[in-house]
């Protein structure tokens, strides 16, 4: 009878209730993810200027071209230099700090707070900061090693150090976000396994590599990937920084990207630098799978 | 697919910034009069020139001539002018009149709107304006047909300054051979001697910089120019146009004229690379401020820049001429007013010529140029012919923002002999050039030219090698930005 009196049987209406209320966050979705990646893709087969004013369907030229760029491969063995600086400071740092900060010791919360105020201030505005203590003339830290009686450091004057330096930068940004998810790990740990560990004569050392670090693995690995991709997208910092140099030793694809797109006579490169975030975005998806395919190897 | 394209691109941007709100259909009257959106770039209204200009706007608001236009001006500085200027344009809420960065022009056609007709239809004289400023305004359509997006603000050469509080220091004490005449650096190898002699040690490390060698990459283009060489082919009939000038055989770099002078200038650099003339840290205008450097690059615009530093007394000059010729490492000193084998003169003091025009701001999509758009196109011409041609307005604005005019036959103003820096730089104006106005020129020079320089200074090749990575690298980003590779 109910079947004759609704349209809809109570499932489908249930289900469809359940598709209306996360309907906003998928035309979100759909809107600014997906179809601009969409077209993206569908840019890289032409060119053209950000404008779409002229478009010439060039099948994959801007995909060979992409191949053969120099500077493209400069700046992806740039940013695969700095992420293998960048992601396991970043991750033991964060760990550390997360560690350091897991206790009950009277004013523990002011630090907490304090390592986590760079990751809410702005890259620009750090950056900009960064720039002046890194001054190789008069920058805070090179007066630091002049004191100290150690010869100055050429920090982001030279290609030498400059991905360093750029890396130092990050990382200080960086850590106080990873160091709230690891917190959150710690203070989820039952209690009682340590205890238990505690009765039976491990000492902390042993303790914090034998069990809190097995137990964090699922939160270190999130970590590790979202780290990863940000490390791939690396830009603000750069661009305040460095602009890519000295002798392009800082130039990352995203920067490179955003040149082709909308850096002044730019000309017909719109096309071309979907094609390069379309590389890039397979390079990041790739890494994405391998770390993915490594947690879940390793919670088997 | 391509409407689609911009459908999504101008909705998402609408979505995103709802303050942008979308292209309006009536336009805005304040007393009367039409509102019209002036947008500047930051880098120009920024600080010191900002309070100036926004001043010069509501003078000429008060003007009797606006009066009768019947408009209001809102002076809005934006940062990255051209990737705000798009966005804007996007969802047709575009400036109506825009100071715009004259070497962005070629890029962003499609963004501002088209004056011949309105040239055409008002006669206005060309030849009123500087050369040079005007044809940077001019982009060539694809049958050859020359469009003009705006008419010269102002001009903005750049230049070496010098501390003259410095120089008067060293000569103290000094033989008459050994002093460094301020009035007299108009070569290289003058430039070069200054800075040795200006640069001050203790131990090895360098205290106060003879000159600002750590951004000589920077000024590539105005040490080539000053050979009176080039970068760029810009000869539209040249089968090469757009390409470097630079030989491939290097047997012909001591006789291609225009190779030599690229390559005389990487020679130049060498040298003031390995004379050791500057800390790695006195680059900025922090340094110069400070008189931690003697010597550095800077536009017309400088003196505003460090109006707070301590440094007070310092004089402009424009980058000197070339007289040294280089084989390897070996300098010969030459004459710069003499021509080279092939007639071309040797060197000539002068240099980069910036600076702004005033354009019209106009909607991407054609649904957005309504009526109401017309309107304030209209009006927003009477504003720029009023502010470029009218002879006692251009001085009203020139004076209150302390620029040099694009107006040549107004540079001789009495103004321009009161004024120290802006009285020296302006006899050499006719030596300054323009940045070529060719696709991926600026990518060209930052990703290229400047990265190849920065290895020269690293010392980890020789000028050889980086004018052949110039020529190579440079050809090859050239073609594939203009699309022709």
């Amino acid at each position: 009878m109910r079947s004759t009196r609704y349209l809809l049987s109570f499932k489908t209406r249930r289900n469809l209730i359940g598709y209306l209320f996360v309907l906003p966050a998928l035309i979100f979705f759909v809107v600014f993810v997906l179809l601009p990646l969409g077209l993206s893709v569908y840019l890289s087969f032409f060119r053209t200027d950000m404008f779409f004013s002229e478009m010439e369907f060039i099948k994959f030229a801007n995909y060979t071209r992409v191949f053969h760029d120099k500077l493209y491969w400069t700046s992806v063995r740039n940013i695969l230099v700095y992420t293998v600086m960048a992601v396991p400071l970043n991750v033991a740092f964060s760990l550390l700090l997360a560690a350091l900060v897991n206790s009950k010791l009277k004013g523990v919360k002011v630090f907490r707070v304090l390592y986590y105020l760079p990751s809410v201030t702005s890259a620009v505005a750090a950056s900009t900061v960064w720039l002046w203590l890194m001054n190789p003339g008069y920058g805070l830290l090179n007066t630091m090693l002049d004191a100290v009686g150690l010869p100055s450091a050429t920090w982001l004057s030279h290609s030498s150090s400059a991905l360093f330096s750029v890396t130092l930068v990050t990382v200080w940004q960086g850590v106080g976000a990873n160091m709230v998810i690891f917190l959150a790990a710690l203070q989820n740990m039952p209690a009682q396994v340590y205890e238990a560990a505690r009765i039976d004569g491990a000492n902390k050392f042993t303790i914090f590599f034998r069990m809190t670090l097995p137990l964090i693995a699922p939160t270190m690995f999130f970590i590790l990937t979202m780290t990863l991709i940000g490390a791939f997208q690396l830009y603000d910092q750069v661009y305040v920084l460095t602009s890519g140099g000295p002798a392009n030793s800082t130039m990352t694809p995203v920067y490179l990207i955003w040149q082709n797109s909308f850096g002044t006579n730019a000309g017909p490169q719109a096309g071309y630098a979907a094609a390069q975030s379309f590389v890039l975005f397979v390079m990041i998806m790739a890494v994405t799978i391998v770390v993915r395919r490594l947690d879940r190897d390793n919670t088997k | 697919m391509r409407k689609l394209l911009i459908a999504v691109v101008a909705a998402v941007l609408m979505c995103s910034c709802t303050a942008c709100g979308g292209g309006t259909s009536k336009n805005t009257y304040e007393d009367g009069k039409l509102v019209l959106k002036v947008w500047a770039p930051d880098e120009y209204a920024g600080a010191q020139v900002k309070a100036k200009f926004q001043k010069w706007i509501d003078d000429l608001n008060a003007r009797p001539e606006m009066e009768t236009i019947g408009v209001k001006l809102k002076f809005q500085a934006v940062q990255q002018m051209p990737t705000t200027l798009n966005t804007s344009a996007m969802a047709g809420n575009q400036p109506d009149l825009i100071v715009w960065d004259r070497f962005a022009t070629p890029s962003n056609t499609q963004v501002l709107y088209p004056l011949n007709d309105l040239i055409a239809r008002d006669g206005i004289d060309s030849s009123a304006f500087m050369a040079e400023a005007y044809n940077e305004l001019t982009v060539y359509d694809k049958e050859g047909n020359a469009v003009q997006y705006g008419l010269p603000m102002n001009l903005d050469p750049w230049g070496i300054y010098i501390n003259t509080d410095i120089v008067n220091e060293y000569n103290q004490g000094k033989e008459a051979s050994e002093q460094i005449d301020v009035n007299d650096l108009g070569t290289w190898t003058k430039v070069l001697d200054a800075a040795k002699k200006l640069t001050v040690r203790k131990g090895s490390e360098i205290t106060r910089s003879g000159l600002n060698t750590t951004s000589a990459d920077g000024q590539f283009f105005s040490f080539v120019f000053t050979g009176a060489g080039e970068l760029i082919n810009t000869d539209r009939n040249s089968p090469t146009y757009g390409d470097t000038v630079l030989v491939s055989d290097v047997s012909q770099i001591q006789t291609d004229s225009k190779t030599k002078r690229v390559y005389d200038t990487l020679g130049f650099f060498q040298e003031l690379y390995d004379a050791k003339v500057c800390n790695t840290g006195h680059g900025g205008e922090d340094a110069f401020g400070n008189s931690l450097c003697a010597m550095t690059y800077g536009s017309i615009y400088f003196p505003q820049k460090i109006a707070n530093y301590p440094a007070k007394n310092y004089k402009m000059l424009p980058y000197p001429a070339r007289d040294r010729s280089y084989a390897g490492k070996t300098a010969t000193v030459i004459k710069p007013n003499e021509q080279d084998a092939n007639g071309m003169l040797n060197g000539q003091a002068g240099g980069m010529l910036g600076g702004y025009g005033l354009a019209i701001g106009q909607p991407k999509n054609k649904a957005h140029r309504n009526a109401a758009w017309e309107e304030r196109v209209a009006k927003a011409w009477e504003v720029i012919k009023l502010w470029t041609t009218d002879d006692e307005i251009n001085r009203l604005f020139f004076t209150a923002t302390e620029s040099i005019t694009a107006r040549a036959d107004l540079l001789s103003d009495e103004y321009y002999s009161q004024d120290g820096i802006m009285k020296d730089i302006i006899p050499y104006l006719d030596n300054y050039k323009m940045r070529p106005s060719v696709a991926g020129y600026e990518q060209f020079e930052a990703n290229i030219c400047r990265s190849e320089i920065q290895k020269l200074q690293e010392g980890s090749q020789n000028a050889l090698t980086t004018l052949a990575a110039i020529r190579d690298d440079g050809n090859t980003q050239l073609r594939q930005a203009q699309g022709r590779g």
